[in-house]
């Protein structure tokens, strides 16, 4: 994204902050959902719960560190939507997450079997 | 390369099920079902394909010129496309084969219907040049559309040539790209909209909220071809739900799991030595323990529907329907290039309205969203399509089988590539990339009404009676005919407008 940035023309310092006020609390609430998972305490339902939270606390934490304190709706309704994004969210997270992580396993030469379960005969 | 399958003399004792005019499936173990709670699989690869301009643009559009609560069409829309889902998957699981080879049963006329359809309504590039647009929108014209979307179907072409198995990685290009729209597009939502805008849309989805959920308006020649083909945007478009039923076969679903998987350069030469089946594959289904791995696929291709496909497609386009009301509350202007129905400049009143409540940053995520949609929609599109012709090629065209599957798949997608590159030269430089779109968006919905039809009377006719759907699941593809084949008809013979 920043080499797009710089190719139309846009400082990549006007958001700066903005940007890094949501990544660094979304990858803390990532560290923690991996380590969740390594150790099998999240379930697929659970897991999106977990990004609901996670990411209305994060949006939560941008709004107050970088925002104009202001919250469309006030702090409930903020909270609600986000947690509603926050799905979505999580769903997408889930996705790369696993694509990734079976990424590693080839990359690592891992043989371990597809997690379908399945078999192939033909 | 093996052609035909086993020997003469085992086919005079084994068992085999009769189905319609061409040759019966013999009986074969059914294989051991998959985990039924996953996340990677072909559900998540037609969500990647079905995610698109439909869902970001033209169902926001109409809530903006309607209101939210003509949302509820779309609900129809996308529960429809969840029972076709899971009737294409019943065929495929239960033969092996793809849902041509079922059209070719009824009749092979039908079948080479299909074939026509796809090469007529998806040989146009018209998604990568408008996904190229929003590239040359946001590098402020440095990157021209053209270009771009040359060597964005060039790229397409390399990547699904020189791969080992073309199934495994178009699956994981379609998921890590559905990640990113999935992912951008909660960022943007999160900034721009309000819980106020989601709830207004999430009244709007069950007919509740403000306006009409049945405007007058529709019923005019200028909005009817437009709700039709909106109606048929509402999830995977025109023939993307039969090409599920190719991945399915890749994958190994189901009976599926018996027939070889189509490979690149890198695979060709051990697939060819593979012998692949003149016809599919199907199981016991007197035998109770086959018909509980039966129920154990079915379980499976439910998540596969619901979860994926019905879940994630909902969501993004209640998002995008969130952004599109945020982005005419921040700015009118923007309101008035949506309800004119300019597309281009529209998307890009959009990102600029996005843009202007964050200091610039999710004007660019929205412009790249809007190229990875382009991109990723080219390339699901010409692995599928290419994948539907060279089946129907090699099981039916005469002396095909002197070529392997795969070297026909590889000759689909050059070709279409070449063609498309041809007509962005062509077309696309005088017109703009919005009339490309618009050609595909012009056929998809009579099409998918001519599937419906051919779902129930595949699956209510040529399958065993063990494995037939149900009333509702025949309800729900008779109201697909209605809305699509229907709606195409009485919009193009009575109104006389066409989509």
């Amino acid at each position: 994204m920043a080499l797009l940035v710089t190719i139309a023309g846009e400082g990549a310092s006007s958001f700066t902050a903005a940007i890094l006020a949501l990544t660094i609390p979304l990858l803390g609430a990532g560290l923690l959902f991996g380590w969740l998972t390594d150790n099998d305490r999240l379930t697929f339902g659970r897991a999106l719960l977990y990004w609901a939270a996670a990411f209305a606390v994060s949006r939560l934490t941008q709004e107050l560190l970088v925002g104009n304190r202001q919250l469309k709706d006030g702090l409930i309704g903020f909270l609600l939507y986000q947690g509603f994004v926050g799905v979505l969210f999580g769903l997408g997270f889930l996705l790369l997450y696993q694509q990734v992580l079976a990424g590693l396993r080839k990359v690592l030469g891992d043989r371990a079997p597809d997690p379908d379960g399945g078999e192939r005969r033909g | 390369m093996g052609i035909s399958d086993e020997p003469v003399v085992a086919e005079a004792e084994e068992r085999t099920v009769p189905m319609g005019r061409e040759a019966p499936l013999p009986i074969r173990p059914l294989p051991k079902p998959f985990n039924p709670v996953h996340l990677i699989g072909p559900g998540i690869a037609l969500t990647a394909l079905g995610v698109g301009l439909g869902e970001t643009y033209q169902w926001p559009r109409l809530v903006i010129v309607f209101g939210p609560s003509v949302r509820w069409l779309f609900l129809l829309g996308v529960t429809v496309q969840l029972v076709v889902m899971i009737e294409m998957a019943r065929y495929s699981m239960a033969t092996g084969e793809s849902i041509f080879f079922g059209a070719a049963r009824i009749w092979r006329p039908v079948m080479w219907f299909f074939f026509a359809c796809a090469l007529f309504i998806y040989i146009w590039p018209g998604h990568m040049a408008v996904g190229a647009q929003s590239i040359e929108n946001l590098t402020n014209g440095r990157l021209g559309w053209y270009p771009v979307a040359v060597v964005g179907l060039l790229l397409v072409g390399v990547v699904l040539t020189i791969v080992k198995y073309v199934y495994s990685v178009v699956e994981m290009v379609l998921t890590v790209f559905v990640s990113i729209l999935v992912i951008g597009s909660a960022i943007i939502a999160s900034m721009v909209g309000s819980w106020g805008d989601l709830w207004d849309t999430l009244q709007g989805t069950v007919a509740l909220g403000g306006g009409s959920p049945l405007p007058s308006d529709w019923f005019t020649d200028t909005w009817f071809p437009i709700v039709v083909g909106a109606v048929a945007f509402a999830g995977p478009s025109g023939m993307q739900q039969m090409w599920y039923t190719l991945w399915l076969r890749d994958k190994g679903a189901g009976m599926g799991s018996y027939v070889p998987r189509i490979a690149g350069l890198r695979g060709l030469r051990d697939v060819e030595k593979e012998t692949i089946p003149a016809r599919g594959y199907t199981f016991d289904v007197d035998d109770e323990e086959e018909m509980a791995k039966w129920q154990g696929w079915r379980r499976w291709n439910f998540f596969d529907a619901g979860v994926l496909f019905w879940g994630i497609t909902m969501l993004t386009t209640i998002i995008f329907t969130v952004m599109a009301i945020s982005a005419t509350r921040i700015s009118p202007q923007t309101a008035t290039l949506i309800q004119e129905g300019e597309r281009e400049a529209a998307l890009d009143g959009m990102a600029a309205a996005f843009g202007s409540v964050s200091a610039g940053w999710t004007k660019t995520v929205f412009l790249l969203l809007i190229g990875v949609i382009g991109w990723k929609q080219s390339f699901g599109l010409f692995d599928a399509l290419s994948r539907g012709q060279a089946d129907m090629t090699y099981y039916f065209a005469p002396k095909a089988r002197r070529w392997s599957m795969s070297r026909h798949y590889m000759f689909f997608v050059w070709f279409i590539i070449l063609f498309g590159i041809a007509t962005l030269s062509w077309i696309g430089t005088e017109d703009g990339p919005g009339a490309i779109l618009d050609i595909l968006a012009f056929l998809s919905a009579a099409v998918m009404g001519a599937y419906c039809l051919l779902l129930l009377f595949v699956n209510n006719r040529l399958l065993p009676q063990k494995l037939r759907p149900g009333l509702i699941s025949n309800i729900a593809l008779g109201i697909g005919v209605l809305l699509y084949l229907g709606g195409t008809l009485w919009s193009w013979l009575v109104m006389g407008a066409l989509p």
